[in-house]
C-alpha cells in the first residue's frame, strides 16, 4: 500500500500541473523569503559581532584622567588585559589656516585596541624621541608633500597656551592614511613616541587616557558589563565622569544583535503566517475539485491514515522542488541584499576595512528548510483532515455547491453579465472570501507598511540638517573645554564670526534672497546643587514663533505655545525624553547664570519641554529681548537664494568664509543628497519585501481563479452556447477578477490603514527617519492597486483565450 | 411552406488520412417552418455533428447551413454568438444549466445576454406550460432531472427563437419522465409556432415528430 499511496500522490501533482506549479512556486518564493531573512539577519548579527572591534575600537571601555600611578594601577589588576594609553601632548601652530591639529602620545597597546594599525599605510610607530607619524595631509600642511619614512619636518608645538610655539625636528617614522572624517572636522593629529611625551611633562602632569579589555576572569554579559566597568573604575579610584564604557563594542560582542534576531524572526513568522494561508487556500481549492476521487479511494479501503497521508506526501513532494531551489535563491538575494545595504554604506560611513561575515551558514539553511516544510505541514493540516474525513458515498454524490444550506436564490427578474459573474462568486462564497481574505493579509502589509516607508520624508529629513534656505553657517563649538577654552562658545560669541558683519556681507551677495538666523549662547545652570561644576555648563536657544511650532509638533510636554511662554518670560526644556532623567519638573523655577561673573542671566518658570530642540533650554525672542545681553550671540544662519543662482552663491560664501575660524557649513542640497540615499536603501527593503509576499498571494488568486474556470469550464461552454459573445465571456472573467480584487483592496484598507496609522505614530514617537507629517500613501496604494488588477488582468485575459482554445463542442461535452 | 433551416451539401470530418472520420458526408436536409423533425441514428453515427452544425457551434469542414435565407458560417465569431441567442434555443442532454442562477434566471439567460428584457407574461406562461411555476426561485441542483430539463425547455422557447434544436433531450431521464418530458416539448412548440429538431436514438419518441429523418455513417437519409 505503501507503493500505492506513493504513487496516488505522485500522480496527482502530476495530474494538476497548474494547482502544482503554483503550489511550487509559493513554496519557492516563501523558502526564498525566509532564506533572504533569516541570511540577512544572521549576516548582520555575525557582521557586526566580527566587525564590532573594527567599527568601534577593541576595547570595552575609557577611563580619562589617568594619573601614572593609576595606570600602573590598572595595568597590575588582573581585571583588565590589553591596556593602551593616550595622552594629549602639545598642540601644533597651523599657520594661518582653520584647522586644529595636535600632537598625541600613543603606546603601541592602544594603537592595536583603536586599531590605528589599519590605517598605518607605510612605516612604523614612532619609537625614538623624534619620530613621528600622521596623515600625508597633516605633513602636507607643515610644508612636507608626499611624506615618507625617513623624511624630516620642522614642527611648531605648544605644551599649552601658557608657553610659546617651539620648533622641533622631527623624522617620519609612519604615514598613516586620511581619515574622511578628519578632512572634514579639519582637525589632524601627529602621533610622537612615549619618550617624547615624557621629556614634555613631568610624571605628576601626565595624564592618559587608558583603554581595556576585561580579562577572562570577569564574568560579563550584555546586561551588567557597563555597570562592572564603572565599579572596576571607582576602585582604581577614577571619578565616575572619566569613565566611558565603549558601549557600540560591548553590545555587538557582548550581546550580538539581539535586536536584529527579533526583527527577523518577526518578520519570518509574518511570511509563514502568509504562506500558510497561501498554500492552504490553494490545497483546499483544489481538494474541492478532487474531493469525489479522494472518495473514491477511500471507498476503495485506503484508511484515514493513508489519506492523511496522501494530501501529505503531494505537499512532500511539491516542497522537494520548491525548498531547494528557494533556499538558493534566498541565498543569492541575501548576498546581494548583505553587500549592497550593509557592507557598502558601512564601508563609505565608517571607512574601516571590513571583516567579511558569511550571510548563509549549513545549519541556517537547514533552520530555514524545517521553517518551511512547518509551513507546509501547517497549511495541509486542515485539508489532511477533510480528506480522513471524507464519507465515500456523501463523495461521490459531491457537488461543491451542495453544501449550501438553501436551494433557493432570490435571483433577479433580468440577467446580465454581471449578475452571473455575482451570482458566481457568491455562490463559491467560501473560496471566494477565503481568497480575498488570504490576498488582502498581505495587502494589508502592504498597506500598513507603505504609511511607514511612504511617509519618509525626504524634505523634513534634509530640513532636519539644514531647516531654512539652501545653506547654513554655524558655528563649531564646545561647551566647557578646559584644554581649549578659545573653542568654547561662550569665547567665540566674544568676537562673533557670524555677527552682523557677516550677515551683512552675505546679505549683499547677489542672488541672496535671504539670511535668517537663530541665537544660542552659553550659561551656568544654577538651578540644582548637586551636579558638578562642569556638568552645570548648558545652552539656551532662542527660538522665533516658526521655531516654536517647528520643534513643538511631537513629544512636547507643558506648555510650548510661542504666546503663553512669551507672556510668562517662561523656559522650556529642549528634550522631553530626557527631562525626567535630569531631575526637572514642570513648573520649578530656573536659575541661569553667566560665565564670567556669576550673574543671573535669566530666572523663570519651566513651563514646558519640546521634544528636541536645537538647545539644551529654549527662550522666545521677546524674553530675550528682556534679558539685556550685550554680546552678539547668534550660533546659526542660514542663507536662501533663488534656485539659478546656488552654484553661484555657494561660491560667494566660500570666499567670504575663507580664514573664519570656528564655523561649519552645510548645504540643503548635500544634506539632501545624505537623506535620499537612505531613504532610497529604506523603501526598497520594505517594497522588495513586499512584492514579494505579494507574489505569494498572488499565487492564490491565480488559483482561485484558475480552478473557477476549469471547474466551470462546461458551464462557461453552454453559456456560449446560448450565446454569450467572447466579449461578455472576456468580461464576466475580468469582472470576477476585478471583483475579488476589489474585495483585496477594501480589506487591505480598511485594516491596513489602522494599523498602518499606528506604526506611522509609533515611528514618529521613535523619531524614526524622516517620519513627519502624516499623509495617506495614495501613490504606494495606487501602485499596489495598479499590480493587483494588472496582474489579475492578464491573467483572466490569458484564461480566457486559453480556454477559446477548445472549441464550444468539446467544452460542452467536457466532464468535470 | 416556408424552409426555414437547410443545408447544402454539409460536411464536418476530423482527423487526416486514414484516421480521418467522416461525422457528416454531403448532408442535404429542409426543415419547414412550425415543423417537429426528429434526427435518428445510433450512437457515432453522426447525429450530434450534425446539430451542433445546424446550431453554429461547430463549423463544417464544407457546405453550408441557411437559416431563414442566411449563411450562418459566413457570420463572424462574435456575430454567431449573437444570432445563435436570438434565433436558437438548444435543449442538451445533460440540461447544462448554470449552476449559481435560479431557475427564472437562467430561462431569461439568453435574452439577458443579448442586452434585452425578457417578455415577462410570455416567460411566466411557459413556465406555467411546463408546471414549473412554484420552482423559479430554486437553484438548479434543488431540482429533479424531469423538471431540469424542463427548465431546459422553458429557457430555449423563452427568447422565441426561429429553431430550437434539442440533443437527446431525454437521455438522461427514464422513460416515464422522457415521456412526459417530449410531450412537453411537443405541445408547448406547437403552442408557441417553434420549430423543433431533436436529436433521438429512441425509435419510440422519434415517433411523435411530424417527420423522421435518419443519420447513418455521416449520411442523412429521409424515412418518412
Amino acid at each position: 500500500m505503501k507503493h500505492t499511496i506513493h504513487g496516488l500522490a505522485l500522480s496527482n501533482v502530476r495530474q494538476n500541473r497548474f494547482r502544482s506549479i503554483l503550489i511550487i512556486l509559493s513554496i519557492f518564493f516563501t523558502t526564498l523569503l525566509l532564506t533572504a531573512i533569516a541570511g540577512f539577519g544572521s549576516g548582520m548579527a555575525e557582521h557586526n559581532r566580527r566587525n564590532a572591534g573594527n567599527f568601534y575600537g577593541n576595547y570595552c571601555g575609557t577611563f580619562n584622567r589617568v594619573t601614572e600611578e593609576q595606570y600602573e594601577n590598572i595595568k597590575l589588576r588582573s581585571e583588565f588585559t590589553h591596556v593602551g594609553k593616550t595622552a594629549y601632548a602639545a598642540q601644533v601652530n597651523p599657520g594661518e589656516r582653520n584647522i586644529d591639529m595636535r600632537l598625541t602620545f600613543m603606546d603601541a597597546q592602544a594603537a592595536e585596541n583603536i586599531n590605528f594599525m589599519y590605517s598605518l599605510k607605510a612605516g612604523t610607530l614612532p619609537q625614538k624621541e623624534s619620530e613621528i607619524v600622521a596623515s600625508s595631509e597633516f605633513f602636507a600642511y607643515l610644508g612636507l608633500k608626499d611624506a615618507n619614512p625617513g623624511d624630516h619636518v620642522i614642527i611648531p608645538y605648544r605644551r599649552d597656551n601658557q608657553t610659546p610655539f617651539e620648533e622641533k625636528e622631527f623624522i617620519v617614522s609612519g604615514v598613516v592614511k586620511s581619515q574622511k572624517m578628519g578632512t572634514i572636522q579639519k582637525s589632524f593629529q601627529g602621533y610622537i613616541s612615549q619618550e617624547f611625551y615624557e621629556s614634555l611633562y613631568p610624571e605628576e602632569m601626565r595624564f592618559y587616557g587608558v583603554t581595556f579589555q576585561f580579562s577572562e576572569s570577569v564574568k560579563v554579559n550584555g546586561d551588567n558589563c557597563e555597570e562592572t566597568i564603572i565599579e572596576l573604575g571607582e576602585r582604581c579610584g577614577i571619578a565616575k565622569k572619566n569613565i566611558s564604557p565603549n558601549e557600540m563594542y560591548l553590545m555587538w560582542s557582548y550581546n550580538p544583535g539581539s535586536e536584529t534576531v527579533v526583527g527577523c524572526v518577526f518578520i519570518a513568522l509574518l511570511v509563514i503566517v502568509v504562506s500558510v494561508a497561501v498554500i492552504y487556500n490553494i490545497f483546499q481549492v483544489g481538494m474541492v475539485q478532487k474531493i469525489q476521487e479522494y472518495g473514491k479511494i477511500k471507498a476503495l479501503g485506503a484508511t484515514k491514515r493513508q489519506m492523511k497521508k496522501l494530501i501529505l506526501r503531494e505537499g512532500i513532494f511539491l516542497s522537494a522542488v520548491g525548498i531547494p531551489l528557494g533556499l538558493l535563491a534566498g541565498c543569492g538575494v541575501a548576498h546581494i541584499l548583505f553587500q549592497q545595504m550593509i557592507v557598502r554604506v558601512n564601508e563609505r560611513i565608517m571607512d574601516v576595512e571590513m571583516t567579511n561575515a558569511s550571510v548563509v551558514s549549513l545549519p541556517m539553511l537547514a533552520l530555514v528548510a524545517l521553517a518551511a516544510l512547518l509551513t507546509i505541514r501547517l497549511a495541509l493540516a486542515r485539508p489532511m483532515r477533510v480528506a480522513a474525513k471524507i464519507s465515500p458515498v456523501e463523495a461521490i454524490r459531491y457537488q461543491e455547491s451542495a453544501s449550501r444550506k438553501s436551494g433557493v436564490r432570490k435571483g433577479r427578474k433580468k440577467i446580465s453579465v454581471l449578475g452571473m459573474t455575482l451570482s458566481g462568486l457568491s455562490a463559491n462564497r467560501t473560496r471566494t472570501s477565503s481568497t480575498m481574505i488570504t490576498m488582502g493579509l498581505s495587502c494589508v502589509l502592504f498597506v500598513a507598511l507603505s504609511h511607514f516607508a511612504g511617509n519618509m520624508d525626504n524634505e523634513f529629513e534634509a530640513r532636519r540638517s539644514v531647516e531654512y534656505g539652501q545653506f547654513s553657517i554655524e558655528l563649531d563649538w564646545d561647551l566647557n573645554d578646559k584644554a581649549y577654552p578659545e573653542n568654547n562658545l561662550f569665547n567665540i560669541q566674544l568676537e562673533n564670526p557670524l555677527g552682523t558683519r557677516l550677515q551683512e556681507q552675505l546679505k549683499a551677495i547677489p542672488g541672496v534672497t535671504e539670511v535668517r538666523s537663530r541665537k544660542l549662547f552659553a550659561v551656568e545652570n544654577k538651578s540644582f546643587g548637586e551636579m558638578d561644576e562642569e556638568g552645570s555648563r548648558t545652552t539656551i536657544c532662542v527660538l522665533d514663533r516658526e521655531g516654536f511650532e517647528r520643534y513643538g509638533k511631537g513629544s512636547v510636554l507643558g506648555t510650548v505655545d510661542y504666546d503663553e511662554v512669551s507672556e510668562r518670560d517662561g523656559i522650556v526644556y529642549g528634550f522631553s525624553y530626557f527631562m525626567e532623567d535630569y531631575g526637572y519638573e514642570l513648573g520649578q523655577d530656573v536659575v541661569m547664570k553667566d560665565l564670567t561673573e556669576g550673574q543671573a542671566v535669566y530666572q523663570g518658570t519651566l513651563m514646558g519641554s519640546l521634544g528636541s530642540a536645537p538647545g539644551s533650554w529654549v527662550i522666545t525672542e521677546e524674553t530675550f529681548k528682556k534679558l539685556g545681553i550685550k554680546e552678539d550671540v547668534t550660533e546659526k544662519i542660514w542663507i536662501d537664494c533663488r534656485e539659478q543662482d546656488k552654484a553661484k552663491v555657494e561660491e560667494a560664501v566660500q570666499e567670504l568664509l575663507a580664514g573664519v575660524t570656528h564655523i561649519e557649513t552645510d548645504s540643503y542640497d548635500s544634506a539632501m543628497k545624505v537623506v535620499k540615499a537612505g531613504t532610497n536603501l529604506m523603501q526598497w527593503g520594505i517594497y522588495a519585501f513586499l512584492g514579494l509576499l505579494g507574489i505569494i498571494s498572488f499565487m492564490n488568486m491565480a488559483n482561485t481563479i484558475i480552478t473557477a474556470v476549469v471547474t466551470r469550464k462546461r458551464e462557461l461552454g453552454v453559456l456560449q452556447a446560448v450565446g454569450m459573445t467572447n466579449r461578455q465571456l472576456n468580461q464576466m472573467l475580468q469582472l470576477e477578477g476585478i471583483l475579488i480584487s476589489a474585495g483585496t483592496v477594501i480589506i487591505s484598507l480598511v485594516l491596513g490603514s489602522p494599523i498602518g496609522y499606528a506604526l506611522f505614530r509609533y515611528a514618529k514617537e521613535l523619531h524614526i527617519y524622516g517620519i513627519n507629517e502624516y499623509h495617506v500613501p495614495w501613490m504606494e496604494i495606487g501602485i499596489m492597486i495598479l499590480a493587483i488588477l494588472l496582474l489579475q488582468g492578464t491573467l483572466s485575459f490569458l484564461l480566457s483565450r486559453n480556454l477559446r482554445k477548445e472549441s464550444l463542442v468539446e467544452r460542452i461535452s467536457y466532464q468535470g | 411552406m416556408e424552409t426555414i433551416l437547410r443545408t447544402e451539401q454539409l460536411c464536418k470530418y476530423y482527423g487526416t488520412g486514414d484516421n480521418q472520420v467522416q461525422a457528416v458526408r454531403d448532408a442535404e436536409i429542409a426543415i419547414q417552418k412550425g415543423e417537429f423533425a426528429a434526427i435518428v441514428g445510433k450512437s457515432g453515427s453522426g447525429k450530434s455533428t450534425l446539430l451542433h452544425l445546424l446550431g453554429g457551434l461547430d463549423s463544417p469542414t464544407s457546405g453550408t447551413v441557411w437559416m431563414k435565407g442566411k449563411d450562418i458560417f459566413s457570420l463572424k465569431e462574435e456575430e454567431l454568438a449573437v444570432f445563435r441567442r436570438r434565433k436558437i434555443g438548444f435543449i442538451f442532454q445533460a440540461f447544462n444549466l448554470v449552476s449559481s442562477i435560479n431557475v427564472w434566471e437562467n430561462i431569461v439567460l439568453p435574452i439577458g445576454l443579448d442586452g434585452r428584457e425578457a417578455d415577462e407574461s410570455f416567460v411566466r406562461d411557459i413556465i406555467r406550460t411546463l408546471g414549473i411555476e412554484d420552482k423559479i426561485h430554486n437553484l438548479p441542483h434543488t431540482l429533479s432531472g424531469g423538471q431540469q430539463q424542463r427548465v431546459a425547455i422553458a429557457r430555449a422557447i423563452a427568447s422565441k427563437p426561429d429553431v430550437i434544436l434539442a440533443d437527446e433531450p431525454t437521455g438522461n431521464l427514464d422513460s416515464k419522465t422522457s415521456d412526459e418530458v417530449i410531450g412537453l416539448l411537443k405541445m408547448s412548440a406547437q403552442k408557441y409556432g417553434q420549430t423543433l429538431v431533436m436529436i433521438t436514438h429512441d425509435q419510440d419518441i422519434a415517433q411523435i415528430a411530424d417527420r423522421i429523418l435518419v443519420i447513418e455513417d455521416g449520411k442523412v437519409v429521409e424515412q418518412r
